[in-house]
This record gives C-alpha cells, structure tokens and sequence, in this order.
C-alpha cells in the first residue's frame, strides 16, 4: 500500500462524519461573536444546587425562547439571557442550548457527566 | 451585507464536514472538536468579508479552530484530555470516539501519533492542502511539514497495514 492509498483508505474512515449543527444557528453564534468584539459582557451568572438563574447581557439576537420540562433558556429582545433550572438534568442540552444564543457557558451537575462541559471554544467562560 | 450571507452558507455548507474531521483528528473528541468547529465558522461569518477574500479560507476556519483549542488549554493551564488509544482499540468498530462513526482502530493509530503529526495527517487527508499551505496553517516551516507527514505515514502504515494483511489472509 503507498501513500496515496493509504491516504485514501483514512480519508474513506471518517466518511461518517458529519457536522450536523444548521448554518442558522452558526449566523446566530456570529452575532454573539461581533457582541464579544464590541460589548464587554456586563453581568455574570450565578448558580445554586437546586436552582440557578444566569443574566448575561448580550447584543440582541432575535431567538425564540426554549421550553423544556428540566431547565429554561429565555432570549430576551435586550440581549439578556435567563435560566431557570428546576430539575438537574441533561446539563449536555442546558449547555448546548446556551451555547447556541451566544453565552459561553460549561454547565455540569453534581454526580453528573457533562462530556462536553470540558471546554468552550471562545471567549471566557462564564457559569 | 444582504448578499454576503448565501456566500457564506454556501461555503459552510460545502466545508464544515471537512472542517470537523479535520479537527477531531487533531483535537481526538468529537464534541469538542464540533465546538472548536462551531466557533471557528461563527467567527469567520462574522467576519465574512474579509474571510471571503482569503485564498484558503477553509484553511483558515481550520487555524481559527486549532488556535481557539490553544487558547482555551491555555487558560485553563491543565491538559486536555485525549481518549486513550490503548482503550480505543478495544472498542466496538461501529461507536467509535464518542460516537464518531470511526473505526476505532484507525482512530486509535491516529491519537498515537504526536499532536503535530496528526495536524499535518488531518490537513493532507480532509483538506488536501499542499505543503505550502499546511505549512502556513500550523505556522512552521514547509520541510517540517514534509517531514512530519512521511513519518507519520510511515507510522500509520506499520500500524494498520499488518491488521488488514490479517483479515485477507487468515492463515
């Protein structure tokens, strides 16, 4: 087997892998992006074992809030964002979703795995 | 501004696949390396017009992306955790590195290369850059580039290929 071949062979490997994050919500993590370039974030996040609220000031970005039984993500027009949390659970989703409107947050519950609460890609984290 | 933004979805579109398997092989974690790829295409939306204009711009995602991994180890001054190869091998063929649909095999040869030898690795297979432009990317010299790149074919071949010499011929 040669180089090229061997090449082939790797590249062929990883043909399963695909990014599946939409474009809209890349243009969305843009605006936050221009936002950390413009505007220093003037609040921080605050949490507590049982419940958590978090208000970071943001530019505005009109997303819609997002419901869910366990935690709650409200994007408001101001650019400020609140999470109520009611059930420590999914902290993965909590984080993703945060993530998504522009807050660079790691979340993880205690007794709970978060793979991806490692690291945020940019910016300094927050909660 | 208006016209700027299909330019832009178009080329997320055509790239970001690329783009992340290029990243999880140097990073060796798929979410993490769908982050640094996240962030990586939102900043050069965010800067599109310039970034429209580099020659390479999926070269330059990929630098943002390894230079966001950087930063971020930076401030944390503590390592970042790479899946152990000795443990991925043992792996069923189909999971792969959380959840990448990679042979575990494969992937585990590739985290036993050194971080750099696996960026060129990554660069030369998803992205088909030259030396020139690899080693543009990771900002050392092209002979380096070259260098680096024979010894970890020459690595990866001693790894993989008796494997596969055993599944043609059993005996």
């Amino acid at each position: 087997m040669n180089d090229d071949e061997l090449i082939t062979a790797l590249r062929e490997s990883f043909a399963g892998v695909r990014a599946t994050t939409p474009v809209e919500q890349i243009v969305s993590r843009s605006r936050a992006v221009r936002a950390r370039r413009r505007i220093p974030r003037v609040a921080g996040a605050a949490g507590a074992a049982g419940a958590a609220v978090a208000a970071i000031a943001l530019l505005p970005a009109s997303q819609p809030a997002v419901h869910l039984a366990a935690w709650t993500v409200v994007k408001r027009g101001d650019g400020t964002v609140y999470v109520t949390i009611n059930e420590l659970r999914d902290p993965a989703g909590l984080q993703r979703t945060l993530r998504a409107d522009g807050v660079p947050a790691s979340v993880t519950f205690f007794g709970q795995e978060n793979g991806s609460c490692q690291r945020y890609a940019g910016g300094d984290e927050t909660a | 501004m208006g016209t700027q933004r299909p330019d832009f979805a178009e080329f997320y579109r055509g790239s970001r696949d690329d783009c992340l398997r290029t990243v999880l092989v140097s990073v060796g974690n798929r979410d993490t390396a769908q982050d640094l790829v996240d962030e990586a295409f939102a900043r050069a939306c965010a800067s599109w017009r310039t970034v429209s204009r580099h020659p390479a711009p999926t070269a330059w995602v990929i630098r943002t992306a390894l230079n966001a991994n950087i930063s971020w180890w930076r401030r944390r001054r503590r390592e970042v955790p790479v899946p152990d190869p000795g443990t991925l091998a043992d792996l069923p063929a189909v999971s792969g590195v959380s959840d990448s649909p990679v042979d575990p095999r494969i992937m585990a040869a590739l985290l036993r290369l050194p971080a750099r030898q696996r960026q060129v690795v990554a660069l030369r297979l998803f992205l088909d850059l030259d030396t020139a432009r690899t080693a543009e990317v990771l900002g050392v010299a092209p002979s380096t580039v070259k260098a680096h790149l024979s010894r970890a074919l020459a690595t990866l071949r001693g790894d993989l290929i008796p494997n596969t010499q055993q599944h043609a011929d059993p005996s």
